[in-house]
């Protein structure tokens, strides 16, 4: 087989530029350090890695998201424990109220600490986080919460939005607590019905009055308010607001349930004849409310027109204070639940975080001692192509002529 | 006696002398390209009959002639233009490549950091700075996506200018072609026993180059004149008269220039495809894999664009506004138009428009639409599926492909087509329209809240929002479901009037309700999912719907955020990052497969070139030992006549 001299150097210049061009290749990857710079590396590892790295992106964007989650909630935990603190200070005032030696001046002085109590608690209620905003105020951030009126009462101008961040592909995390439900909506402690007493020598109280029966609670045919008479200590009968009646016994005893529309009542203590009441329907009971409920009850002083009346009051008012402090331990934990899942959340982000991030470097990264060898073989080809072509260059017969 | 002895030593120095000629040229042209090696072919002299005995009265040169195989010459054309487009396609795929790896890398991050933005929002969204962060993410998104489809366009044109380069080179080869035939049909017509052995060269070597631009096929005839043909056989070189190449402008696509055959009375159009070397390589890269790749781009920005602004529309902004668009509507009338090209050949006055309908069903695909005798029939230009749209005239046409197709005015005459690309000019168009970050629609406009002595697990969701506007004014909305007797749901809706309707029936797993209800326009959507039982006809389950707008709602700007992980694209299954590096992979696989492509054809053409050059090729060492042979014959003959001469002195010395 002839080989032309033209062949010759064709053959030898193809080889040394294939040869170049791979060790210029392996140069690109050892300087970046990767074995996938574009897709044409390794087109098919390519669309993996791209799923990696997008794994990756999203658990950057949900640890963000936890992060911002955390900070709100830690804010609501730390403004519920405060309000605790509060509702057991004033707890403890109220109980040192009913102390039948304090006087007048004793009374208005527990009076004004327990209004300290209010102003911390609304204080509370209206706190701001570090952008201005206040937290429970539902979606009406620019809003102040609660305002008191003159009259003591509190209202709220606020809304019952949730904010929600997403920290898992589908897990999404509560970030506030809205003001009606964190300090308006605490249970009443009777149930769903509120006494108010016309008339009442005996000293019975309602223990409870609930709707036991939804089903049955006709508020048209029967509407509230369900006023309850005692002719005599037997004798009951109790009419809604129509004026029907609705229940009526001659042989009432004392403990009895007396159901109704669905509703059941149980009164303590045993009636005396002429013993009148109206149970309306109240469900709950704003913080603020009873707070004001409580000095109301200091300011009366040592002197109430009706005692008896004076000392049931004393027993639904602190019966509510616990409801109340009960009412912010569950806000508290909350929060405190909100924070757990955010934890949990957080740690399995770091375990798939690893997982992903070893997948990534396994498609992407460069072995660099595989890499190192194939280059020195790579050089070592080039060099052996360029030297015996050198050597083979001088042989031509023209040389000997 | 010695006067023949005289003419035979002449005879060889001549001889000799012709064949040092023919290695000298031989030496002088070992790098020439495309030359083939030189042979004088020697022949004896007639011999004189002399006293009985035929004497032999020397040599003569009686050809030289190229040592010239047909058959590995035509292998190595074939290889050559094998090559040429491999090379070429290596080429440029390689550089699509890498435009997608790092420009598309470039828009994932955007995205990327789009949603981050957004995310900041969900968490504070009466946050202004927060807000201009994002505003400020999609002007970056935005100006990539331009930037991208710049990129596309600067390649396109770079192709088209190849392409016309290259027809051009065409042309000269051909008028060069044909100026060597009647050159050589002359010299052949001449009585000359010779042939004209770097005529012939000449005119393989510019058949060797054309067939890097085309596929080549000669034929030659008895006069040595050649005609040649290019691609499937159409004639280049008919003998003595040249055709050449030209580029027109494409129609209805100006961009898809066509090649032309022009011939001395007519010209004819040549379909690309089946050229062969660079110019079908430029061809297909540019009417196949450059195209797809911008019409996923287009369809990705498409997909951005149309998501974000149909969330924005859903929500209301810091000013309680309906969102406005974020992006360039995707059926702005300028997009609407410039999806549909007529061809100049039609011969009707249609204008018509595509109207993008479901972003998720549209493909990358081309369409046609044609007037087959009054009725529309859409063909998809890569699969071939037809189908049957309807009668013209009908004004808009749906198809199942995510889009419709809408008469503007005149009529098509018939046969009259259409091309259809439903994702034409996205990222070109794709801008920022929304400048005041107080616009981005962050909240809510209603929010459904069960009551709280709803006892079941059935719920009730928004899902859908047309007019969050007036979805505020319905507020507010109240939904009592009850089962009774077991088994039978029924609902019924209280609306802002306090006018309560009849009992609807409800079929659980969902049911999908429009509110406000009938008579009213619906403003919304919501689904009753799950079994909401309620107690007693007195105690239903009841769902609020109120007015939920306020600075610190989020959950519109949460719900813009959620879909970054939502598969939107190819019919629901793609997120946009995805989408983005399946585009990129494909094109990655394809200068793969290229490169590997390319490596075998430079391996077969050296193949090739190593069997031609066998046979034509020059070896230097090879004409040194002949030059020592022809310079030995020429001493040997010259010293012929010497003696010659000495035996002419004897005679006459001894005559005198």
């Amino acid at each position: 087989m002839r080989v032309s001299t033209a062949q010759f150097y064709f053959q030898n210049a193809q080889q040394l530029s294939s040869l170049q061009t791979d060790v210029n290749d392996q140069v690109k990857y050892l300087a970046s350090g990767k074995r996938v710079l574009t897709a044409k590396d390794d087109a098919v590892s390519y669309g993996t890695l791209a799923g990696y790295k997008e794994g990756l992106d999203n658990i950057e964007k949900y640890q963000r998201n936890l992060n911002q989650a955390e900070n709100r909630n830690s804010l609501q935990e730390v403004s519920f424990a405060s309000a605790e603190g509060v509702m057991q200070e004033l707890k403890q005032l109220f109980i040192q109220a009913n102390n039948g030696a304090l006087s007048d001046i004793d009374l208005t002085a527990l009076a004004e600490l327990s209004g300290n109590s209010q102003s911390q608690l609304l204080d509370i209620a209206n706190t701001r986080d570090e952008t201005g905003n206040y937290i429970f105020s539902g979606f009406q951030v620019d809003v102040q919460p609660f305002s008191l009126q003159p009259d003591g009462h509190a209202i709220y101008n606020g809304d019952a939005g949730v904010r929600e961040v997403q920290i898992a592909k589908n897990v999404m995390v509560d970030t506030n607590q809205a003001g009606d439900s964190a300090f308006e909506k605490v249970a009443n402690k009777k149930g769903d019905f509120s006494p108010n007493y016309n008339n009442n020598t005996s000293g019975i109280s309602i223990s409870k009055a609930v709707i036991a029966n939804p089903g049955a609670y006709n508020t048209v045919t029967n509407p509230p308010a369900y006023n309850f008479n005692f002719t005599t200590a037997t004798d009951l009968t109790v009419t809604d607001s129509l004026g029907n009646p609705v229940f009526t016994t001659s042989t009432y005893t004392a403990g009895q349930t007396v159901a109704f529309n669905g509703i059941e009542v149980q009164i303590s203590g045993n009636p005396l004849p002429n013993d009148n009441f109206d149970l309306a329907p109240e469900k709950n009971i704003s913080i603020f409310d009873t707070i004001k409920q409580a000095i109301d009850w200091m300011n009366v002083g040592t002197n109430p027109t009706n005692s008896v009346l004076h000392s049931i009051d004393y027993d639904e008012i602190l019966g509510q204070i616990d409801e109340a402090l009960n009412h912010m331990t569950a806000k508290r934990v909350n929060a405190g639940v909100r924070l757990n899942l955010i934890e949990n959340q957080n740690s399995n982000h770091l375990d798939t975080e690893l997982y992903l991030s070893s997948g990534r470097s396994n498609v992407e990264d460069l072995d660099f001692a595989k890499a190192v060898a194939t280059f020195e073989q790579r050089k070592v080809s080039l060099q052996a192509a360029q030297q015996s072509f050198v050597q083979i260059k001088n042989l031509s017969l023209f040389n000997y002529l | 006696m010695t006067v023949s002895l005289y003419q035979t030593g002449v005879s060889g120095l001549l001889a000799a002398q012709q064949q040092l000629a023919t290695t000298g040229h031989n030496v002088a042209n070992v790098n020439t390209e495309g030359y083939t090696r030189q042979r004088a072919e020697q022949n004896t002299t007639l011999g004189l009959n002399n006293g009985g005995n035929y004497t032999g009265s020397g040599t003569y040169v009686q050809d030289i002639t190229r040592l010239y195989d047909q058959f590995s010459y035509k292998e190595q054309l074939i290889n050559q233009s094998n090559l040429g487009k491999s090379e070429a396609l290596d080429g440029n795929l390689n550089q699509l490549n890498d435009i997608m790896s790092f420009s598309g890398q470039a828009i994932m991050n955007s995205v990327g950091q789009f949603y981050q933005a957004m995310n900041g929002v969900a968490d504070n969204p009466n946050d202004l700075g927060l807000r201009s962060i994002a505003l400020n993410q999609t002007e970056i998104l935005s100006s990539d996506f331009r930037a991208l489809n710049q990129n596309f366009d600067d390649i396109e044109k770079s192709i088209n200018g190849e392409i016309e380069q290259v027809s051009r080179e065409i042309s000269e080869i051909s008028l060069e072609l044909a100026k060597i035939n009647e050159a050589i049909l002359h010299s052949k017509n001449l009585t000359l026993s010779g042939q004209p052995n770097d005529l012939l060269d000449k005119r393989d070597q510019l058949i060797t180059q054309l067939s890097q631009y085309t596929k080549v096929n000669t034929v030659e005839d008895s006069n040595g004149v050649m005609t040649v043909m290019i691609g499937q056989g159409t004639t280049l070189v008919a003998g003595i008269t040249p055709l050449t190449i030209s580029v027109e402008s494409g129609d209805p696509d100006p961009l898809q220039t066509q090649i032309r055959l022009v011939g001395p009375n007519s010209t004819v159009a040549i379909n690309g495809n089946t050229l062969g070397g660079v110019l079908e390589a430029s061809i297909e890269f540019r009417d196949e894999h450059l195209m797809q790749v911008r019409s996923e781009i287009n369809r990705l920005a498409m997909a951005i664009s149309a998501t974000v602004n149909d969330a924005q529309s859903d929500g209301l902004d810091l000013n309680a506004q309906q969102g406005t668009n974020i992006f360039t509507d995707i059926n702005t009338t300028q997009l609407q138009q410039g999806r549909v090209l007529s061809p100049t050949s039609n011969s009707g006055n249609l204008a018509a428009q595509v109207n993008i309908t479901d972003v998720s069903l549209v493909p990358i695909d081309e369409f046609e639409i044609r007037n087959n005798a009054g009725i529309y029939t859409l063909t998809n230009m890569t699969s071939g599926a037809n189908t049957n749209l309807g009668a013209i005239g009908a004004g808009t046409y749906t198809t199942p492909f995510g889009f419709e197709f809408i008469e503007n005015s005149g009529t098509p005459a018939n046969d009259d087509s259409f091309i259809i690309r439903p994702t034409e000019n996205t990222a070109s168009l794709m801008q920022r329209t929304l400048s005041n970050s107080a616009g981005i629609a962050a909240s809510t406009a209603v929010e459904v809240t069960p009551s709280d002595n709803n006892i079941s697990a059935g719920k009730i969701a928004i899902v859908d929002m047309f007019d969050p506007i007036q979805a505020q004014l319905d507020m507010p909305i109240r939904i009592d479901v009850l089962e009774s007797p077991v088994g039978t749901f029924n609902y019924t809706i209280t609306d802002n009037s306090n006018t309560t309707s009849a009992p609807i029936s409800y079929t659980p797993p969902s049911q999908i309700i429009n509110l406000p209800a009938l008579p009213a326009a619906a403003s919304f959507q919501v689904e009753i999912s799950g079994n909401p039982s309620g107690s007693a006809p007195n105690a239903p389950e009841q769902f609020f719907i109120g007015d939920a707008f306020g600075l610190g709602n989020s959950g519109n700007a949460v719900a813009m955020a959620l879909t970054q992980e939502q598969g939107i694209t190819n019919g629901g299954k793609e997120t946009f990052s995805q989408s983005l590096a399946i585009s990129t992979s494909v094109v990655g696989s394809k200068s793969s497969s290229a490169k590997l492509v390319a490596e075998t054809a430079q391996a077969l053409f050296t193949q090739a070139f190593n069997r031609n050059q066998e046979t034509s090729g020059v070896n230097l060492d090879e004409e040194a030992a002949n030059m020592l042979k022809f310079q030995q014959a020429y001493q040997a003959s010259s010293q012929i006549i010497s003696i010659a001469n000495t035996l002419f002195d004897t005679i006459l010395a001894a005559v005198r």
